[in-house]
């Protein structure tokens, strides 16, 4: 029996705009096709965005739909602000406790 | 640029003719009274230009909004008086800005001393004058950056001036709202600056990983925002996504519920073009805000005007086809097709109606325009030393879009034409025993399927006897020709007469009476003027209420069909003999009502064979002809009242005095479209002509 592929910890950039959401999601198209689990690293992220955090969510539903494991780890203060701001605190709960 | 950019700041454009007359609107009403509706209207329509002119890199009109968004900010906040002088400055702003966006758009430099000094005003107003004029406005111009203008708005509303209140705001991102440099975070950022937020998000429309845009927010939200600030400042946000966003501030669960709420935008519709509706907020406290009292506005949407007039096209088009099913339908029994006749009748009102809705929506009040004359009758004043009152009537009256814009010059000049040559100066009325104010009434009306707008004014009247000589001077009138009161006055019309001796500065703009005429008349319209010495002169368009349907009545006359609009016909009759007048050379008056009326036979009027000479054997249709006129048009026969679509004349022939238009009929021939006023005229001043040679034939 084949054993899972190891989780890979991606770093999220500190500047996590539109233009950055877009290379994080040519990043994590290509995991998805390997296989490759993945946990965004996101303790830098100072300046967060909405393009990035919706993709982010749109990632977890697909690596999820492929049963592979996805989650945030050690999220900045910044990032976990902009999820409550817009109403997404309980899905990034789910996200660290994916991570844990 | 991008064409994008291009589409854009033509929308930006035509933003700006909506914001200068809601701005000229606001201050029309802060000159007669304190208004805080009417200052934070001006405060933010000044505020989106700047908003505008900073994006698209328009340095002068970004500058000059900036000064003047900050002399309403103290006007806003009670840090400054509204004082005659500041309401001079307010007057003055506006108009350098309808020059400063006209300078933008066209390239028509606005005039450097009068926007010096303006500017200068404004910004001593405004508390700039220490601030370097470039630096004031460096926010604005080239770069400008949406999201420091919403740290700003959310800085300068931190100001409490109003009791709490709990506003419910559903906000959905449209698809180029991240691409033109927004963040949804940044929109809750200014509102937590003023308030308490919390936010109910919608993911359903996110799709799936692999077809996401990262740079289209599918995030839906509906917002709970608690908040003391002025509702003014939250209607700020709101403004600065319009276009981009669905921004709808509703009143909470506790008020009435607004109507139904228009549909989220779906992330990969169009862009809802001002589609925000803005509700009354609900106050915890007893008194209101301000705004609150305010309508909620409608929802819009902006339609490109080619795809308006595509739509008229159609259903001119559904007009003839409908008309010629009737007619074909017409030699059927009715007994035997009675569900044909009255899926007829149904498909005849339902088109009526859809003509009806289609001219609606190109119908745009005439405030629009009017809303500019008090300005300029200001100016005016200022320059002729003449003291002046504008009255205004009937601004909303709608007629259609294209009239509407197109209205703005020909009145204008006449405006000026009634100041400059009309309207006398203090002392000579005083002198005539006149109120030393001139008085100007501009008033509009519907009059069935025409909008009349009229100018009136109390001045001296036309001085025939110096344009008599001009125009003979000119060689437009032989010398000792006999010309009627009326037919004097028709001569400011003439092309050529408009020249330095009768236009001075004020009225001299390049536009004569003659273009006047024109541009009315490529509009389908007309205009009528008369005068009386020492009393004033009247000025009358006559404007189709739309440029493209017309009711009318089909006649018959020899082999040839005529139409003449259902708003200019009063009543049509056989007429008995006791009621005709015979007059010499077959011509004959009507006796109706108590009056003499001149009848007109068509068939006489214009040579055509086979029509029928005896009166009493004939239709007389009374129109309504020039300055209050009646006229008894002559017809073999009346066919009936149908709907016809408006073909103009001018564009696809020539200018035929007394004809407005073509038109193709039911059986598919070809129809003139009769103009009664002019057709009078016209047809009088030819009489007169006749009976002025014939002597000299004799």
């Amino acid at each position: 029996m084949e054993s899972p592929a190891p989780i890979e910890r991606l770093r999220l950039p500190a500047t996590c705009d539109a233009a950055a959401a877009e290379t994080l999601k040519a990043d994590l198209a290509s995991r998805l096709v390997a296989q490759t689990p993945v946990l965004l690293d996101a303790s830098d992220v100072a300046e967060p965005s909405v393009a990035m955090i919706q993709l982010v969510e749109a990632a977890s539903a697909a690596f999820a739909g492929a049963e592979l494991r996805f989650g945030l780890a050690d999220p900045s203060d910044a990032l976990c602000s902009a999820y409550e701001d817009i109403g997404l605190y309980a899905a990034l709960m789910q996200r660290l406790a994916m991570d844990a | 640029m991008s064409s994008e950019e291009e589409d854009l700041q033509r929308i930006f454009f035509l933003e700006c003719e909506e914001l200068l007359a809601s701005a000229e609107q606001s201050v029309d009403t802060l000159k007669d009274a304190a208004s805080d509706a009417a200052i934070n209207a001006l405060f933010r329509a000044v505020h989106s230009i700047k908003g505008g002119a900073g994006a698209f890199g328009m340095d002068r009109l970004a500058k000059f909004a900036h000064a003047f968004e900050s002399f309403m900010d103290l006007l806003r906040k009670g840090r400054a008086a509204l004082d005659p002088k500041a309401v001079g400055l307010l007057f003055d702003g506006v108009d350098m800005l309808r020059l400063l966006v006209d300078e933008s758009q066209n390239g028509t430099p606005a005039p450097a001393e009068r926007h010096a000094a303006s500017f200068a005003a404004l910004r001593i107003a405004a508390g700039l004058e220490d601030e370097p004029a470039g630096d004031a406005a460096a926010e604005t111009a080239g770069d400008f950056d949406p999201m420091a203008a919403f740290a700003e708005a959310a800085q300068g509303a931190g100001e409490a001036t109003a009791p709490t209140a709990t506003y419910r705001i559903r906000f959905a991102p449209g698809p180029n709202f991240i691409k033109a440099g927004l963040d949804p975070l940044r929109i809750f950022a200014a509102l937590k600056a003023m308030g308490s937020l919390s936010a109910e998000i919608d993911a359903s429309a996110v799709p799936a990983f692999a077809d996401l845009d990262p740079e289209v927010c599918h995030y839906r939200w509906d917002l709970t925002f608690e908040t003391s600030v002025p509702f003014a400042d939250i209607d700020e946000v709101r403004e600065m996504i319009d276009d981009l966003a669905l921004f709808q501030i509703e009143a909470p669960a506790a008020l009435p519920a607004p109507e139904a709420a228009p549909e989220m935008p779906q992330p990969d519709a169009p862009e809802p073009a001002s589609q925000a509706s803005v509700a009354a907020p609900a106050p915890t406290a007893p008194a209101p805000p301000t705004e609150s009292k305010r309508d909620k506005p409608v929802a819009t949407v902006r339609v490109d005007v080619p795809k308006l007039e595509r739509l008229g096209n159609m259903v001119g088009e559904l007009i003839i086809t409908q008309a010629f099913l009737a007619r074909q339908a017409a030699s059927l029994d009715a007994e035997t097709y009675r569900p044909l006749f009255r899926a007829l009748d149904d498909m005849s009102q339902h088109i009526r109606d859809l003509a009806d809705a289609a001219t609606a929506i190109r119908a745009q009040p005439l405030k629009v325009v009017f809303s500019r004359f008090g300005a300029i009758v200001r100016d005016l004043e200022k320059s002729t030393g003449k003291r002046v009152r504008l009255e205004v009537e009937g601004e909303a009256t709608e007629i259609d879009k294209t009239v509407v814009e197109r209205l703005s010059e020909p009145l204008t000049h006449l405006i000026r034409n009634s100041i400059d040559h009309g309207i006398e100066s203090p002392e000579k009325r005083a002198a005539a025993g006149k109120n030393p104010i001139g008085q100007l009434h501009l008033r509009a009306e519907q009059r069935g399927s025409q909008v009349v707008i009229e100018l009136s004014d109390d001045g001296a009247g036309v001085n025939r006897a110096r344009v008599l000589a001009k125009a003979i001077e000119r060689g437009l009138v032989a010398q000792g020709a006999a010309l009627s009161d009326e037919e004097i006055d028709e001569l400011i019309f003439l092309p050529g007469f408009s020249t330095a001796d009768t236009v001075t500065s004020v009225s001299g703009r390049g536009v004569g009476m003659d273009a006047v005429r024109a541009t009315i008349g490529e509009m389908s319209g007309r205009v009528a003027l008369v005068s009386r010495p020492g009393k004033g002169t009247v000025f009358s368009l006559y404007l189709p209420l739309s440029l493209a349907v017309l009711d009318a009545m089909a006649m018959l006359v020899g082999r040839q069909n005529y139409l003449v609009p259902i708003g200019d016909i009063v009543e049509s009759l056989r007429p008995m003999e006791a009621a005709i007048v015979r007059l010499d050379r077959g011509r004959a008056m009507l006796a109706w009502r108590g009056a003499m009326l001149r009848i007109l036979s068509l068939g006489e009027e214009f040579g055509i064979a086979g029509a029928i000479d005896d009166p009493t054997r004939c239709i007389l249709v009374v129109v309504r002809a020039a300055a209050g006129e009646m006229l008894a048009l002559q017809v073999d026969d009346l066919i009936g009242q149908e709907p016809v679509v408006v073909k103009s004349l001018e564009k696809n022939f020539r200018k035929v005095p007394g004809i407005s238009g073509a038109t193709i009929l039911g059986d598919g021939r070809p129809a003139l479209i009769l103009d009664p006023p002019s057709l009078g005229s016209a047809s009088a001043r030819r009489r007169r002509l006749e009976i002025a040679i014939e002597p000299t034939e004799a």
